[in-house]
């Protein structure tokens, strides 16, 4: 038997036993639905939100003006639906019907139901003021374009006193969303696997199967196996929940996925994984040095400083400022690297040599956290009482 | 044959094991003594690597014991440790496949135990439901599952009913007469007496005695003579050379002489005192050789 065959073992039984659970079943498919529920809410919460265009009836003498309205609506860049009506009473009775939100009974004469419109009486007005130009010209004796020359607005020269820096480009809200949204599932689920790994090795302290488990397998061995069988019911987990994502997308169709959407997934799901790698084993050196479960939260305290600080960077900060400084430090530094940046990508930053680096600078962290990891756990899973994490990495080589 | 071989380790100001130097072999079953806190669990987890030696060699086969040599040992640690939600048939598989066998022999292993051991219509329950008795069959089925050349069990005796230890008992005896080496410990003399070929009794983190039980009986330089009856009240002991009065119960008085002592003058000294219902002289019994060595 190869060594690495005993990790396949532990890491197949931690697979087996959590599939079981009624927890892991319930999980996935609370993510699932999250995934279902987030596509359906993309798709009909818009319409909830956005105000249907003011509807107006013209009344025959009102029609002169339905081409102004138009361009004033235009000019203004708003919306209107116009309807003509052969009458003003049968105009008059689709707005009791609420068919209308207003009619035109002549261009100077508007008539609402209730409640006036201010932006239909303000486009209204526009549409007499542009309609009757012509006429109220040739009255003083000038022409249109003359006209047009007095009532035109000087142009007024803007500038600003602190312009944007560069790497504070604006940036589109869809992908102002996303890479909010990323953020968040990954706090969450490092967070959340993360105190699977953490109760799991605790478990197998304070049952002192581990003692029976070590007199078979290295300490590595174990904390690899269990690492790496979390990190797999994890990523199916993610999967079903991208996949039924995907479906939904397909399905409704009408949705419009922003551009860097697919490479935000992409980078999402990398930076997961590794983000997993290194925060799982450092949950589980922590759970090595306590024997109770309810010790759990405040031994793994210190995890949450890298993992509050890459969140809310990534989550506030970096949306807005992809490519400043703090955006670069935060999303090259490994610990925080994973939480901040599929932020900065989402967000236009981070080109592809600084991706590249954090990934590196991050694989290279999972290497050494593995070490370290491995010889805090050697040193406390046997010992019982609180032991100090320095402690235990000093005495990382008591055992195998 | 397993051999420890001047193992010393210090816990602070303990010195848990102090040059402790011993042997087991291949088909006897060793029955591991010493009062507590005398070094016997650490000793036993020092078979496996589970802790770090001052100094001193664990050896099987003549070679230092490395992880793929482990592999073929079974171990039933003092403190008990299984998965509490794990199914039973499932557990002893697993331990069985960690050991080196394949699925299909690891399942049949567990099968075979668990029949053997009296669990067979527990296999699918969780072990957090099972008795303590049956926790410590379940325990007992991981340690034996993977056919051990080696088989360390501490205390596997402890807190079970007479029926479950005389089960037990027989298992771990068929096991050593396939040949594996068995080391055991336990505070049960008599049952240790009963079981084991060879004895090792620690003390301090040294070993204070040790070979075959009927040798080291025999080597002992006491014989101890119990006589019951009136003439047993009687004040002959102290007309023995040497003796020294062990236990007096009732009318029956344990007496301890010199080895070299001859019975015949013993009894004539014993009768000139009176009735006799029960005169014995014998070497000493596990326990006396245990109060003698840790005293």
């Amino acid at each position: 038997m190869g060594p690495l065959k005993p990790v396949w073992l532990v890491a197949r039984r931690e697979v087996i036993a959590r599939l079981r659970t009624k927890a892991y079943r319930l999980s996935t498919l609370a993510l699932v639905a999250l995934a279902v529920g987030g596509v359906a809410a993309v798709r009909v919460l818009p319409s909830f939100f956005e105000d249907e265009p003011p509807r107006i009836g013209l009344a025959p003498t009102a029609a002169v003006i339905r081409e102004s309205l138009q361009q004033a609506a235009t000019a203004f860049g708003e919306e209107i639906v116009l309807s003509e009506f052969t009458s003003v009473q049968a105009a008059q009775a689709a707005l009791a019907a609420g068919d209308l939100d207003a009619v035109l009974v002549s261009p100077d004469s508007l008539l609402f139901q209730e409640e006036a419109d201010p932006t239909v009486q303000a486009l209204v007005g526009q549409a007499a003021y542009l309609a009757t130009l012509p006429e109220r010209a040739a009255a003083v004796g000038i022409t249109l374009e003359e006209a047009r020359a007095l009532i035109a607005p000087p142009t007024v020269e803007t500038s600003l006193v602190s312009p944007p820096e560069a790497g504070d480009e604006a940036v589109d809200d869809g992908d102002r969303a996303i890479a909010a949204l990323t953020t968040i599932l990954l706090l969450m689920a490092l967070t959340f696997y993360g105190q699977w790994v953490l109760i799991g090795v605790i478990e197998e302290k304070s049952t002192r199967v581990v003692e029976v488990l070590l007199a078979t397998l290295a300490p590595w061995q174990l904390l690899v196996g269990k690492v790496l069988g979390i990190l797999l019911l994890a990523v199916a987990q993610i999967a079903a929940s991208v996949t039924a994502l995907v479906v939904g997308l397909l399905v409704v169709q009408d949705i419009e996925i922003p551009a860097l959407a697919a490479t935000s997934v992409a980078m999402g799901v990398t930076w997961l994984v590794l983000g997993l790698l290194l925060y799982n084993f450092l949950y589980a050196a922590i759970g090595s040095t306590v024997n109770r479960p309810d010790e759990a939260s405040s031994a793994s305290f210190p995890l949450m400083v890298p993992l509050m600080a890459g969140y809310l960077g990534g989550l506030i900060f970096i949306p807005d400022h992809p490519d400043a400084p703090a955006s670069r430090v935060l999303s090259l530094f490994p610990f925080t690297a994973p939480l901040t940046m599929p932020s900065r990508i989402a967000s236009g930053g981070g080109s592809a040599i600084e991706v590249a680096i954090a990934m590196a600078l991050t694989v290279v962290t999972i290497g050494l956290v593995i070490w370290a990891g491995s010889r805090i756990y050697t040193g406390a899973i046997l010992r019982t009482g609180k032991v100090g994490l320095l402690a235990a990495f000093r005495g990382g080589r008591e055992v195998g | 044959m397993l051999e420890l071989d001047g193992l010393r380790r210090q816990f602070g100001e303990v010195r848990a094991l102090d040059g402790c130097t011993f042997r087991v072999e291949p088909g006897r079953m060793v029955g591991f003594l010493g009062p507590n806190g005398s070094g016997k669990t650490t000793a036993m987890r020092s078979i496996f690597g589970l802790l770090r030696l001052d100094s001193g060699e664990v050896r099987w086969q003549g070679a230092p014991v490395t992880a793929e040599v482990t592999r073929r040992f079974g171990y039933m640690p003092e403190s008990r440790g299984l998965y509490p939600k794990m199914k039973v048939r499932d557990q002893v598989e697993y331990f069985a496949s960690l050991h080196g066998a394949n699925r299909a022999d690891a399942r049949a292993q567990a099968d075979h135990w668990l029949q053997r051991l009296g669990l067979e219509d527990r296999v699918d329950s969780t072990v957090e439901t099972l008795s303590h008795g049956n926790q410590q069959r379940v325990q007992l089925a991981v340690s034996l599952a993977f056919r051990s050349d080696l088989l360390v069990l501490d205390e596997p005796f402890s807190g079970l009913d007479p029926i479950a230890v005389a089960t037990m008992g027989e298992v771990i005896r068929d096991e050593a007469a396939r040949g594996a080496a068995v080391l055991f410990s336990s505070h049960q003399l008599d049952l240790v007496e009963d079981l084991c070929d060879d004895v090792v009794i620690i003390d301090h983190g040294r070993v204070v005695l040790a070979g075959r039980l009927d040798e080291v009986r025999a080597a002992s330089p006491f014989r101890y003579v119990e006589v019951s009856g009136p003439a047993a009240l009687g004040s002959w002991a102290t007309r023995v050379a040497g003796a020294e009065v062990m236990r007096r119960r009732n009318t029956t008085l344990r007496v301890r002489v010199p080895a070299t002592t001859d019975p015949a003058v013993v009894l004539e000294t014993v009768r000139a005192e009176g009735g006799v219902e029960g005169f014995r002289f014998e070497p000493p019994t596990l326990s006396d050789l245990f109060m003698e060595a840790v005293r």
